[in-house]
């Protein structure tokens, strides 16, 4: 048996089933650590579950607010409709007419005129059916009918109401020629209705709206227009109470702003280095996000949800190291040695061995996943009824979830798993962008988008402190939005 | 219990790279908990205990790399020295604690090269990829590594030869 198998058994053996002594506390150690483990997960889908029903929660009660107030401003507006005054318009007696048809229509007869009307009331009938007495009571009445079905019914599409009576004539109702309490609505107004004899059975019929009335109680119903809208805009319609939506894209990743906690420890490389690393990046990231309207008349909203980011980066270097650091006991660098460099040998049939430029060829992919949470202040600016400009600027608080990969360090002359290396700490950073959304469907808006973020990374060199990174990102994304 | 029936080999495995009690008791409470962490991935495909021994050696030269910068590039890491030795000639045996003590007079580089290649069965290119160095380099890390062993086994031997 030659020396290689002696040796090398001989520590095979040794090792084969040697079983090196534990101890209590070791154990203990580990039962409380797989414990607190075992609790972090348990609790883990609880805080997930909370987060999820309280922001449901507090979406639906918006929403649920929402509706219920539109809902009593929707009838507010509605009833409130009959009294409206529009100053800015007349209705003369003429231009009504020629909308208008008549309230009250005998089949047979010929409308009478105004005159004919007033006179036909004032003077006494000669008519035995005619008596002036019946004739008031008759008007009072109807009046009376007319003044409770606008109370009760108080929408715009107005009801029909029949009445026969062989004996009465209902004209047309005079329409104020001028602007009064009751503006130009037709509203059959009890003083204006004048009662003839007729001979034929009436029918009284609600005057159908016209369509400036129409149009009145349309912008009524939605609220005074904005003069920067164009006709048929509402601002109401783009700022909701509160939208949730989605948000996703690619971005474009910078390392930028690179600084060392312990510079006297680094390498005079190691920015050089570090830069080359992250040279080639790229970044996708999808945003849940929700926008709650902060003030009742002001288009802005309070912007936050979370968002979710994975960037790429391929390091692709080929370094030559020229200079080796000579360092302090506090691993400080007092001084370079540089190459190439006459060394004692280790091998004991020659003295020295001489030592060349060393170069680092290396190919590295590295993962990071960030998991961040914006808070910012969203400001709408509708630009019609079907579209929308938003422009966003806050904050972002990012944590890094994962990370996965080597990278070359420098100052260790080795390649460290990223995730060891990478100080997972939350940081915070800014955020701003714009957005142009369309009314896509009903509540669902669709957009395009463009945004401004940072994240922050810090490195750990290898026990020579750390590397700190900014990460300057512009996102460009597709979203969707759905409003409450 | 997989605590009680692996256990003591895990620690075993531990000292051998560690090098000390206390850096061992870190890893393998490490390597426990990945373990546990990761039981139901372990697909059958090799034994447990191989399966262990793997996550114990991975945790191990992790603790390296970040405590002590232990897996440095070597600068003569492009020689490729074949070093020639004395052998020993005639069969041996060691124990366990014994060989633990001669392996831990080796440079930690070499201590690493020779658990992998000499007692864990690890080929140089595995070596190489684990260490991210080149196999010519892990060829010549543990000639010299064998060879100082070596010598360090023969003045072991012959100390216990003269102490009876």
């Amino acid at each position: 048996m030659n020396n290689k198998d002696n040796l090398q058994n001989a520590f095979e053996k040794a090792f084969e089933e040697h079983q090196a002594p534990l101890n209590q506390a070791q154990w203990d150690r580990l039962d409380a650590a797989l414990l607190r483990k075992k609790n972090k997960r348990r609790f883990l889908p609880w805080i997930f579950t909370l987060i999820a029903v309280t922001i449901f929660s507090v979406g639906f009660g918006y929403w649920l607010g929402n509706k219920s107030v539109k809902n009593e401003n929707s009838n507010q507006q509605i009833s409130s409709n009959h009294n409206i005054t529009d100053k800015s318009r007349s209705v003369d007696d003429q231009s009504f007419k020629s909308q208008s048809k008549p309230l009250v229509q005998n089949d047979s007869t010929p409308m009478a005129s105004s005159e004919n009307i007033t006179k036909a009331v004032s003077q006494p009938s000669t008519n035995k059916h005619s008596d002036i007495k019946s004739i008031t009571e008759r008007k009072n009445k109807i009046a009376r009918a007319i003044r409770a079905k606008n109370s009760r019914n108080p929408i715009i599409e107005q009801p029909k109401l029949t009445f026969e009576d062989p004996k009465v004539h209902i004209e047309k109702p005079k329409l104020p020629t001028e602007e009064t309490k009751d503006g130009y609505y037709p509203k059959a107004n009890p003083d204006n209705i004048t009662i003839v004899d007729g001979t034929k059975p009436l029918k009284i019929i609600d005057a159908p709206i016209s369509k400036s009335s129409e149009e009145l109680a349309d912008s009524l119903l939605n609220n005074a227009k904005d003069s920067s809208l164009k006709d048929g805009d509402d601002p109401k319609k783009h700022v909701k109470r509160f939208a949730i939506g989605l948000t996703g894209g690619i971005s474009n990743a910078v390392f930028k702003n690179t600084t060392f906690t312990e510079p006297s420890k680094m390498h005079e490389d190691t920015k050089q280095v570090y830069n080359e690393n992250v040279k080639q990046t790229k970044s996708q990231y999808l945003n849940l996000f929700f926008d709650f309207k902060i003030l009742k008349n002001v288009n802005l909203t309070l912007n936050s949800g979370i968002q979710y980011r994975q960037i790429e980066i391929n390091e692709n270097n080929n370094y030559t190291l020229y200079k080796v650091p000579f360092r302090n006991q506090d691993g400080s660098i007092a001084a370079y040695i540089k190459f190439p460099m006459i060394v004692p040998s280790q091998d004991t049939n020659k003295k020295w061995d001489t030592l060349n430029p060393m170069t680092f060829s290396y190919s590295n992919k590295i993962g990071i996943r960030f998991v961040s949470i914006p808070v910012a202040f969203s400001y709408t600016l509708p630009l019609s009824s079907k579209s929308e400009l938003q422009l966003t600027a806050g904050i972002i608080l990012n944590k890094i979830a994962f990370a996965k990969g080597k990278t070359f360090s420098l100052n260790t002359a080795q390649l460290l798993n990223y995730k060891e290396v990478l100080n997972k700490k939350g940081n915070m950073g800014y955020l701003a962008g714009v957005s142009y959304y369309r009314n896509l469907y009903k509540p669902w808006w669709i957009g395009l988008g463009a945004q401004i973020q940072q994240n922050k990374v810090m490195i750990n060199s290898g026990g020579y402190g750390f590397i700190k990174s900014n990460i300057n990102i512009t996102n460009y994304s597709l979203n969707l939005k759905y409003k409450f | 219990m997989l605590y009680e029936q692996y256990g003591g080999y895990l620690m075993s495995v531990c000292l051998r790279y560690a090098g000390n009690r206390e850096d061992a008791e870190e890893v393998f409470h490490d390597t426990m908990m990945k373990v546990f962490d990761n039981i139901r991935s372990f697909k059958g495909n090799s034994s447990l205990r191989t399966w262990i021994n793997r996550i114990g050696i991975n945790t191990a030269l992790d603790f390296l790399r970040k405590r002590k910068n232990a897996l440095m590039i070597e600068h003569i890491s492009d020689q490729v020295l074949e070093m020639k030795d004395n052998p020993i000639e005639e069969e041996i045996s060691i124990e366990a604690e014994t060989a633990m003590k001669v392996l831990q007079k080796l440079p930690v580089n070499q201590q690493i090269v020779i658990n992998l290649f000499m007692i864990d069965g690890y080929s140089h290119k595995e070596i190489a990829n684990q260490l991210n160095i080149s196999e010519e380099a892990s060829r010549s890390q543990y000639s010299r590594a064998k060879k100082q062993l070596s010598e360090l086994v023969k003045t072991k031997l012959k100390l216990n030869e003269q102490q009876r």
